[in-house]
């Protein structure tokens, strides 16, 4: 009797290669579990495994001496740029522009030159990170509309009048203080790091 | 031209610089001591709540998801928070920062470089096999197809995205997609395309942060808040004197010069294309 050995490709393998992610979006977990199922799906022999944490920039820093634990895919934009540099000197970041359609990648993105920046994503030529998000301002101001109609805050129609300008949201703060039994505004004053982003 | 409250994230030299003259302004600037000053007014008015150091991040979404605060500073990503946490709360909308003593924007610059930035770690490469699976995951990430999943979900733009990103825009997320029409196309001056040693500089200011003079303000502990603030401009300066002789010294090519942008203009895009071969996979 002849015993043939078939050796199947990773694509066809019953157990799923296993992709450890860590990052610190909490909130942004109903879409990222959301892309993840339409990726699985797509990839069944790749299973992602997120670790979300909001102290992730903290643990990232020693996450990576055992690699058998350490993520393979991570947020470096937590990292300030001491921190990303410590990574790349103990070669723990693994330069992107080793893959080797990086160049196709690249192109992909709208504005290549963009993408790479000298002494940013691109230390001591490791290619470290890339951005996906676009360039938003990150910080707005959120007006509660049912405290502005309750403070008389409105038109001639009875619609809120949206403030532009810092003035006009003292005035408003003011009046939805002096007319409801709401604060005019807040600030999360125990965290002095998000309180320092308020200006 | 006042360049606004956010200057302050014009790195890598800290709270209040200003590239153009080579100065922090933390002390002398307007639109700070406007809104320092109208903030200390409205505490002692009773406009914000009395226990305000003690709110946290969390706690103060909750304040105005609650119906108990008219004005919070946030992000859209507490427009998908608040969908989990307060799923009826739906009567509000965000505007842009607002603007302090002046009638009209100028530009905005987003933080140099700013955004999600993702990476992968040689862990991966220990087995091929993973490699290529975070490498195939990653992609992903980069694809039209994960944007489309990350606008919908409330969670911004993607440089990916293919629709119209006016499409999902919506009456609360309106802060953030209401800027486009001022929003600088580049970011500020990327001083790293001049000098890519500026990232070796590792500047550590020492005494209190921005962040804790700003409490201290608020707070009462300091009362005589402008000099606190000149304080925190000699402080930095100090603080970038002694980093750069540590660079030089460790061997980095840099001097005080690298960080001064004389002729910016912060109404015209300043940043130029680099040239073709000066990272990896650029088309030469």
């Amino acid at each position: 009797m002849t015993l043939a050995v078939v050796v199947l490709p990773v694509s066809a393998q019953d157990t799923p290669v296993v992709v450890r992610m860590l990052d610190h979006m909490v909130v942004q977990t109903p879409g990222m579990d959301q892309a993840i199922a339409v990726f699985e799906a797509a990839h069944p022999n790749i299973q992602i495994e997120r670790e979300v944490l909001s102290n992730a920039g903290e643990v990232l820093q020693f996450a990576f001496t055992d690699p058998s634990t350490a993520p393979h895919i991570f947020i470096a934009s937590i990292l300030d740029a001491v921190q990303q540099r410590s990574l790349v000197e103990g070669g723990y970041v693994y330069s992107l522009d080793q893959f080797p359609d990086w160049a196709d990648f690249l192109a992909t993105f709208p504005a290549p030159d963009a993408a790479i920046a000298p002494g940013g994503n691109l230390l001591d030529d490791v290619v470290v990170s890339m951005k996906f998000d676009a360039d938003q301002f990150w910080h707005q101001w959120y007006i509660n509309l049912d405290l502005y109609e309750q403070a008389g805050i409105v038109d001639a129609a009875g619609d809120p009048i949206i403030p532009s300008t810092w003035d006009e949201i003292v005035a408003n703060a003011r009046t939805i203080a002096e007319n409801t039994d709401a604060y005019g505004l807040s600030y999360p004053g125990a965290n002095p790091g998000t309180f320092g982003w308020n200006f | 031209m006042v360049v606004l409250p956010v200057q302050h994230r014009l790195r890598p030299r800290g709270f209040g610089y200003d590239m153009r003259d080579d100065q922090f302004h933390a002390a002398d600037n307007e639109c700070f001591a406007t809104m320092i000053t109208d903030v200390l007014a409205l505490k002692d008015e009773g406009v914000l709540p009395p226990d305000l150091l003690a709110i946290d991040d969390e706690p103060n979404r909750a304040l105005f998801a609650d119906g108990m605060a008219g004005h919070i500073v946030t992000s859209t990503w507490s427009i998908t928070g608040w969908q989990q946490t307060h799923p009826d709360f739906t009567n509000y909308t965000s505007i842009p920062v607002p603007l302090v003593d002046v009638d009209a924007p100028a530009k905005l610059y987003p933080q140099n470089p700013s955004g999600v930035f993702l990476s992968i770690s040689t862990a991966a490469a220990e087995d091929p096999a993973v490699l290529d699976a975070t490498w195939e995951w990653f992609k992903f990430i980069y694809s039209a197809e994960f944007a489309q999943i990350w606008a919908e979900t409330g969670n911004g733009l993607s440089i990916f995205l293919e629709d119209d990103p006016t499409n999902f825009a919506t009456q609360q997320n309106a802060g953030a997609f209401g800027t486009s029409s001022f929003f600088a196309s580049d970011p500020e001056p990327q001083l790293a395309r001049r000098n890519p040693d500026i990232g070796k500089l590792e500047q550590t200011l020492l005494g209190p942060t921005e962040a804790d003079v700003l409490v201290g303000i608020l707070s009462g502990q300091i009362t005589a808040w402008q000099a606190a603030l000149a304080d925190l401009d000699a402080r930095y300066t100090e603080a970038f004197e002694t980093a750069l002789a540590d660079a030089v010294a460790a061997g980095a090519n840099l001097t005080k010069e690298d960080f001064i942008v004389r002729d910016w203009e912060p109404s015209e895009s300043y940043n130029v294309p680099l040239e073709p071969g000066h990272y990896p996979g650029a088309a030469s």
